[in-house]
C-alpha cells in the first residue's frame, strides 16, 4: 500500500513538470560508527559477517571494511569463530543454519563487543513465482509470489530480488497481521529507477525472488531500512532499528533460504 | 542566529518593544492637529468654516446635525499655524470642543467648556443618565449579504465604536441625545444618519457596494481602528477582495495560501496547502466552514484549499488570543464564513482558469425574505492527462471537485434561519484501478434570535464528515482501506450586550465522534483477510463565559473561562502499553461505557491599553485543548493522514500562549503597523515512533510517542490600506521546538516548520480602471530537516546515517509572483475581466525535496538531489458577473 501511494505521489508530481538536479550542500562531519551485517542461513557454508565502518558522503561508495575484528557465532553450546576472507568480511563454512535454533553473534573490534542474537524460523514453502504478460513493463515489472502462511503463529517473510544474477536495491518485507493462515499472493516490484534506458528490463532477463523466514526483530529492522532514506512525502529519516547491542548499526539474522527463477518470454 | 535562548529572546523582544514606544513618541507629531496650514475665514457659520477648512487641508470633520444647523459664526486668520492652534482660536470663546476620531476631526458641544452657551436651536440635551440602545444587522443594499466586521461609529454627545459580529448584528448603548451614525466596511460605501436617540432604537443598516465591478476594487481601508479599540490580538480578517487580487498558484483565488503571506503564518513547504500557525502542527487549526469543523483543508494533496473563494463571505485566522467560543484547535482558529446568497436580484459568476472552472448560482427565493447559493468548482486538468502518450499518465486520473450550497430566510425582524452544505471530494488514481479518494461533507442549520435589543443568540446543529477510501486492485485481487469521522455538533452562543462598558458571550457546545479507524476490504486471491478496527466513540462538551469590560476610554479586559470536558465511551478495548510499545494489557467496555473524562479549564484573557488615538498595547493569555490528534509523519497533507481521539493513553493536546502587541496606525490610518510576540508552551504532542508501521491492525498507541514543544517569536506586520498602491510587508522571526521522549536521544529539535527568519510583501497596484497589477514576494529560511552525516554498505546497497534530527536546513525559499488583472467590458448587467498570473516569476529553483543517491554517471559516489516543483508557471484566467 505504501507503494501505491509512492506512485501516486510520484504520478502527480511528474504531472506537474517537476524537475530534478544535484546540488551541493555542506554536510556535517561523518564521525564513524560500525556496521555489521550477519547471515546465518539453512544453505550450506552460506555464513557470513561484515563488518565496516560508516564513511563521509563525499567519499566513494566502496564496502569501507573493518579488518582484525574477533568475530564468534555460538548456537546449541557451539561457538565458531569467522575467519576474514577479504577486508571486512568474515566466513565460515562450519554452520548450517537449523529452523528453531538460536544463533548469538559476538563481534569485537579492538576491545569494543557488540553482539546480537537471531532464532531461524521455520521454513514456509514457496509456492509460486510467475508474471502475467500484462505486468511486464520494460520499466517496471511486478511478478507474482505465493504462499501459504502456517495458521497460529505470527510469521515474518523477506524477499530479495535479482535480475540476472545481480541483487536489487528493491526487497520486500511482509507480515502475516492481515493474512493470518491464508494463501498469499503479493506482488514484487523490479523497476529501473535510474534515467538510464540501457538498464530496463529486457526480455529473455532472468528474474530471481529469494523467500526468506525471518524473526520479528530482523523484519523491524528491514521494515524501518527502507524507510530509513525519508520519504517522498516527507517523513523525517531515521536509523533503522537495530537488533545488535552496543552501539552498531547493521542487522544479524537467521533465515531460511528459498529461490525461485523466471525468464521473461 | 544559531541557537537563541528562550530567555535571551524574550530580553531581544522587550529591547524592540522599548524601541517601538520610543520611536512611538515621535511618530505622533504626525497627527492630524498637527497638520499645518493658512486660511483666512471671516464670519461664517460652523458647517461652512469647517467645510472650508476641509477644501484647504483635505482633513475632514464629522458632526451631529445639531453642530450643522448652528448659527455659531467662526473667524479665522491664519498663517502656516498648526490645525490644533487654529481651532484652539476659533473656537475659544464657544462651547465646542474639537479630538481626533479615527482619520477625521470630531466636532462636538461641550456645555461645561463655558457657561455662554451660543448653542443652536436643538440646544444638547443635558446628560440624564438615561441610557437607551441601538441595535440591528448591517447588510448590503445590492445583495442583501449580512456584513461581517463592519465598523459602527456613533458620535454626538460621547462618541463609541462598534464592529458588527459575524451575522452582522450589532447593538450600542449610548446616553439620550442627538448622535450621527457611521457605517464603514471594506468595498461598500459609507452609510450616515443622524437621528435622536429618546427611545430603543432598531437601526438596521443597508450599505451600498462602492462599484459594480467583480469585486475587484482597490483593497481600501479595511475598517479603520479596530486594531486600535479592541482587545482582541493575533487576529487577521481577510476580505475575499484580498484574496482575489493577490497572484497564486495556477490562478485559482486561495484564502489558505493568503494566509500564509501573514506574518506567524507558515507553509510546511514548496506547494503545502498545510498551514502552520506560530509552530503549531497543520492538524493543531480549528478549521470552521459555517461553523462545522473541516478535517481536511486541501484538494490535491494540499496544492490547494477546499474553500472555493466565489462562496465565502469571510476568513478569520485567530493566531493567539482566541475569543472563548472557540476552542479544539491548539495553534489556531480559521473561520470561515460563507456568503449567504442575494436576496434582491439573481445573479450568475463564474470563471475558467488553467485547472478548474467555477459557477457561483444566486438569488432571492422571496425577494429580501430569503435567498439561496449553489457554488461549484471542478478541476479539468485530468482531460489533458488522457492526451498524454505515456500510458502511466493517460491512464490517471487526477481532479476534484467542491459544492457549497445555502440557503436563509428572514422570519421576522428577530429571526433568521440558515442552512448549509459542503461537498468536496479528490479522486487520484492511477492504472485505472488503483487510487485514493477523499472528500468532506458539513452541514450546518442555524437560528439566529434576537431576544431583545441587548442579547443576540445563535443556535446551530452541525453535521460534519470526512472519509477516505484507498483501493489497491487489479485483475485478480481488490484491496480497499475506509476509514471515517463523523460528528454531530449542537452550538448555542449568546451575545449580551449589558451596558456601554460590558460585552458579555457565553454558551455552550456539544460535539459526539465517531471516529472509524480503518475498515479493510479484501476480495481475490492477496491472502488478506477483511477487516475493521474498532469504532471510537467520543463526547466533547464546553461551555465558556467571557466579558468584555471596557474599564475606561484607554482601558479594556477581555476575561472568560472555557470549560471543556472529553469523554470517551465504548464499546470498545482499550490498553495498556509499555515503554517500547507492547501491549501489556487491556479493558473491554460495552456499548456506552465511559472510559475516562478529561477535564480542561482554559482561561482566556486579554488586555488592551490604548495609548493614543492611534496606538496601542495588547496582552493577552489563552489555553486551548485539543483531543482529536492527526497522527502524520509527512509535511504535506495526506490524505492517509489518521484522526485518532484521545484515549486513556493519549492525553490532550494543550497549549499556553501569552503574546504581546504594539499597534500603531499613522499617515491618517493609511499605514497600519503591528508588533507582536508571543511564546507557547506545548503539552502532550504527538510524534511516530521510529520505524512505526502506519497500516498496522495493532492498537495505535504501539506506534507513537509523546513529549512537549515550545514556540516563540516576533511578527512585524505594516500595512497599507488606501490608496493606489495597497499590500502589506510582514517579517517574522522565530523558532519551533519540539523534545519528545525517543526522538533525538530525548533531546530538543528543531520542528520541521521551524523557518528563523520569514519575510513576506504584497504589493497590489491599481494602475488604471481597467488594470490591477500584483506583485508578491517571500523569502523563509529552509524547512529544518535531517541530512546525512555518513553513508555504510548494507545488502549491497549504499544507506545513509543520521545523528540529529532536523540539525540541518534545506536552502533558503524565495520566490516572486505576479499579477495583473484586466477589466473588460463592463455593463450595468454584465462584467468580465482576465487575470494573468506567474508564479515563481525569476524562476528559484526552491527544493520540495532532496533526496540522497548513488549518481547516475557515477555510481560509486553519492549525489544530492533536488527536486523542484514549480518555475515560472504562468495562468490566466477568466472571470465573468452578471
Amino acid at each position: 500500500m505504501k507503494f501505491l501511494y509512492r506512485l501516486i505521489f510520484f504520478a502527480s508530481f511528474s504531472l506537474l513538470l517537476a524537475c530534478e538536479d544535484p546540488i551541493t550542500l555542506q554536510l556535517k562531519d561523518n564521525t564513524p560508527k560500525y556496521v555489521i551485517e550477519g547471515m546465518v542461513t539453512n544453505e550450506a557454508g552460506a555464513c557470513w559477517v561484515n563488518v565496516s565502518q560508516t564513511k563521509s558522503l563525499s567519499e566513494s561508495n566502496q564496502f569501507n571494511g573493518v579488518s582484525g575484528a574477533i568475530v564468534k557465532i555460538a548456537y546449541n553450546g557451539n561457538t565458531i569463530t569467522l575467519t576474514e576472507t577479504e577486508k571486512g568480511v568474515y566466513k565460515t563454512n562450519l554452520i548450517n543454519g537449523t529452523p528453531g535454533v538460536t544463533y548469538q553473534l559476538n563481534v569485537n573490534i579492538r576491545g569494543e563487543v557488540f553482539t546480537a542474537s537471531s532464532k531461524m524460523p521455520a521454513v514456509v514453502p514457496f509456492l509460486d513465482f510467475k508474471l502475467k504478460p500484462s505486468d511486464y513493463d520494460t520499466v517496471r515489472t511486478t511478478p507474482m509470489v505465493k504462499f501459504k502462511d502456517p495458521d497460529g503463529v505470527n510469521n515474518y517473510y523477506w524477499f530479495q530480488q535479482y535480475i540476472n544474477d545481480k541483487l536489487q536495491s528493491q526487497y520486500k518485507v511482509l507480515n502475516d497481521e492481515f493474512t493470518p493462515g491464508q494463501e498469499v499472493n503479493d506482488y514484487l516490484v523490479f523497476e529501473n529507477t535510474t534515467k538510464n534506458n540501457s538498464k530496463n528490463i529486457k526480455r529473455g532477463d532472468k528474474l530471481t525472488a529469494e523467500m526468506h523466514s525471518i524473526d520479528p526483530a530482523v523484519y523491524t529492522y528491514l521494515f524501518s531500512l527502507s524507510n530509513a532514506n525519508g520519504s517522498l512525502d516527507g517523513a523525517a529519516p531515521a536509523n533503522p532499528l537495530s537488533n545488535i547491542k552496543g552501539g552498531a548499526l547493521g542487522f544479524f539474522s537467521a533465515h531460511t533460504v528459498e529461490r525461485k527463477t523466471l525468464v521473461i518470454p | 542566529m544559531k541557537k537563541i535562548e528562550p530567555k535571551r529572546f524574550l530580553i531581544f523582544i522587550a529591547i524592540i518593544l522599548l524601541l517601538l514606544i520610543m520611536v512611538q513618541s515621535q511618530a505622533h507629531a504626525q497627527s492630524m492637529l498637527e497638520k499645518k496650514m493658512s486660511i483666512q475665514i471671516k464670519d461664517e457659520f460652523l458647517k461652512n468654516a469647517l467645510d472650508k477648512i476641509t477644501t484647504e487641508s483635505g482633513i475632514k470633520f464629522t458632526y451631529n446635525e445639531q453642530i450643522a444647523k448652528s448659527k455659531i459664526k467662526i473667524t479665522v486668520i491664519a498663517k502656516d499655524k498648526m490645525l490644533k492652534e487654529i481651532l484652539t482660536t476659533a473656537f475659544a470663546d464657544q462651547a465646542l470642543i474639537f479630538s481626533q476620531l479615527d482619520q477625521e476631526i470630531f466636532i462636538r458641544f461641550d456645555p461645561s467648556k463655558t457657561k455662554k452657551v451660543i448653542a443652536g436651536p436643538a440646544a444638547n440635551p443635558a446628560q440624564t443618565g438615561e441610557k437607551y440602545n441601538i441595535s440591528g444587522t448591517v447588510k448590503s443594499k445590492n445583495s442583501g449579504e449580512t456584513l461581517i466586521g463592519a465598523t459602527i461609529r456613533v458620535t454626538g454627545t460621547t462618541a463609541l465604536v462598534a464592529t458588527s459580529n459575524e451575522y452582522g448584528f450589532y447593538s450600542l448603548s449610548l446616553p439620550k441625545g442627538s448622535y450621527t451614525v457611521e457605517v464603514k466596511t471594506v468595498g461598500n460605501k459609507t452609510f450616515r444618519e443622524t437621528l435622536d436617540l429618546d427611545k430603543n432604537l432598531v437601526l438596521n443598516i443597508s450599505l451600498e457596494d462602492e462599484s459594480n465591478q467583480l469585486e475587484m476594487v482597490t483593497v481600501t481601508a479595511s475598517p479603520s481602528q479596530r486594531n486600535i479599540k479592541t482587545t482582541q490580538m493575533g487576529m487577521e480578517r481577510l476580505s475575499i477582495v484580498e484574496t482575489k487580487t493577490v497572484p497564486v498558484l495556477m490562478g485559482e483565488p486561495d484564502v489558505i495560501k493568503t494566509l500564509q503571506l501573514l506574518p506567524g503564518v507558515k507553509t510546511g513547504g514548496e506547494g503545502t496547502g498545510g498551514m502552520f500557525v506560530r509552530g503549531g502542527g497543520a492538524d493543531q487549526n480549528m478549521i470552521l466552514l459555517d461553523e462545522a469543523p473541516v478535517y481536511n483543508a486541501s484538494h490535491l494533496l494540499g496544492f490547494f484549499s477546499t474553500f472555493n473563494s466565489d462562496a465565502i463571505k469571510n476568513v478569520t485566522l485567530y493566531k493567539g488570543g482566541m475569543p472563548a467560543q472557540y476552542g479544539g484547535g491548539l495553534s489556531s482558529v480559521l473561520d470561515v464564513k460563507m456568503n449567504d446568497g442575494n436576496n434582491q436580484k439573481f445573479g450568475v459568476n463564474g470563471g475558467i482558469g488553467l485547472i478548474a472552472a467555477r459557477l457561483n448560482l444566486e438569488g432571492p427565493i422571496q425577494k429580501g425574505k430569503s435567498s439561496f447559493l449553489i457554488s461549484a468548482r471542478r478541476t479539468y486538468a485530468d482531460m489533458f492527462l488522457k492526451l498524454s502518450s505515456d500510458t502511466s499518465i493517460n491512464k490517471t486520473q487526477l481532479y476534484f471537485y467542491d459544492l457549497n450550497l445555502k440557503a436563509n430566510y428572514i422570519l421576522g425582524d428577530k429571526d433568521r434561519l440558515y442552512i448549509s452544505g459542503y461537498f468536496g471530494k479528490d479522486v487520484l488514481t492511477s492504472d485505472n484501478l488503483s487510487g485514493i479518494n477523499w472528500g468532506n461533507a458539513t452541514s450546518t442549520l442555524r437560528w439566529n434570535h434576537v431576544f431583545s435589543p441587548k442579547l443576540f443568540s445563535n443556535t446551530s446543529v452541525i453535521f460534519s464528515n470526512y472519509n477516505y477510501k484507498i483501493r489497491a486492485n487489479n485483475d485478480e485481487t481488490s484491496l480497499s482501506l475506509f476509514s471515517q469521522i463523523r460528528d454531530w455538533n449542537f452550538k448555542e452562543d449568546m451575545q449580551w450586550y449589558a451596558n456601554d462598558k460590558n460585552t458579555i458571550s457565553f454558551g455552550i457546545n456539544s460535539i459526539y465522534h465517531t471516529i472509524k479507524p480503518g475498515e479493510v476490504q479484501a476480495i481475490g486471491n492477496s491472502g488478506f483477510i477483511s477487516q475493521n478496527l474498532q469504532n471510537r466513540f467520543s463526547l466533547e462538551n464546553a461551555a465558556y463565559i467571557s466579558n468584555t469590560w471596557k474599564a475606561s476610554d484607554r482601558f479594556s479586559l477581555t476575561y472568560g473561562l472555557r470549560l471543556s470536558a472529553f469523554s470517551i465511551f465504548g464499546k470498545g478495548e482499550y490498553f495498556t502499553i509499555d515503554n517500547d510499545g507492547d501491549v501489556i494489557g487491556s479493558k473491554s467496555y460495552k456499548s456506552g461505557e465511559l472510559v475516562k473524562t478529561y477535564f480542561t479549564l482554559e482561561p482566556r484573557l486579554a488586555a488592551s491599553f490604548q495609548v493614543n488615538e492611534s496606538t496601542a498595547l495588547k496582552a493577552s493569555f489563552v489555553r486551548n485543548a485539543q483531543n482529536l490528534h492527526l497522527i502524520s509523519n509527512s509535511n504535506a497533507a495526506s490524505p492517509t493522514d489518521r484522526w485518532v481521539a484521545s484515549t486513556n493513553l493519549i492525553k490532550p493536546e494543550l497549549s499556553d500562549q501569552v503574546s504581546l502587541g504594539y499597534y500603531k496606525n499613522f499617515a491618517f490610518n493609511s499605514f497600519e503597523f503591528t508588533a507582536e510576540t508571543y511564546y507557547k508552551t506545548l503539552q502532550n504532542q504527538i510524534d511516530y515512533r521510529n520505524g512505526a508501521d502506519i497500516f498496522t491492525n495493532k492498537p495505535i498507541e504501539t506506534q507513537l510517542l509523546f513529549g512537549k514543544g515550545r514556540a516563540y517569536g516576533l511578527e512585524l506586520l505594516l500595512k497599507k490600506k488606501t490608496g493606489r498602491l495597497t499590500g502589506w510587508l510582514g517579517y517574522t522571526i522565530s523558532r519551533t521546538e519540539r523534545k519528545i521522549d525517543g526522538i533525538n536521544n530525548n533531546e530538543w529539535y528543531k520542528a520541521r516548520q521551524d523557518k528563523t527568519h520569514d519575510i513576506s510583501l504584497v504589493t497590489i497596484y491599481q494602475l488604471s480602471k481597467k488594470w490591477t497589477v500584483s506583485a508578491n514576494w517571500v523569502y523563509a529560511t529552509g524547512n529544518a530537516v535531517t541530512f546525512p552525516n555518513g553513508k555504510y554498505t548494507m545488502l549491497g546497497q549504499s544507506y545513509y546515517y543520521f545523528s540529529e534530527r532536523n540539525a540541518d536546513r534545506m536552502p533558503a525559499y524565495h520566490r516572486l509572483d505576479l499579477g495583473a488583472t484586466h477589466q473588460l467590458k463592463q455593463t450595468k448587467k454584465f462584467s468580465s475581466e482576465l487575470t494573468f498570473s506567474l508564479y515563481n516569476a525569476y524562476g528559484r529553483k526552491n527544493p520540495f525535496r532532496i533526496a540522497f543517491k548513488d549518481s547516475e554517471t557515477n555510481p560509486n559516489q553519492t549525489e544530492a538531489i533536488r527536486t523542484t516543483l514549480f518555475r515560472f508557471v504562468p495562468s490566466i484566467s477568466y472571470n465573468f458577473k452578471f
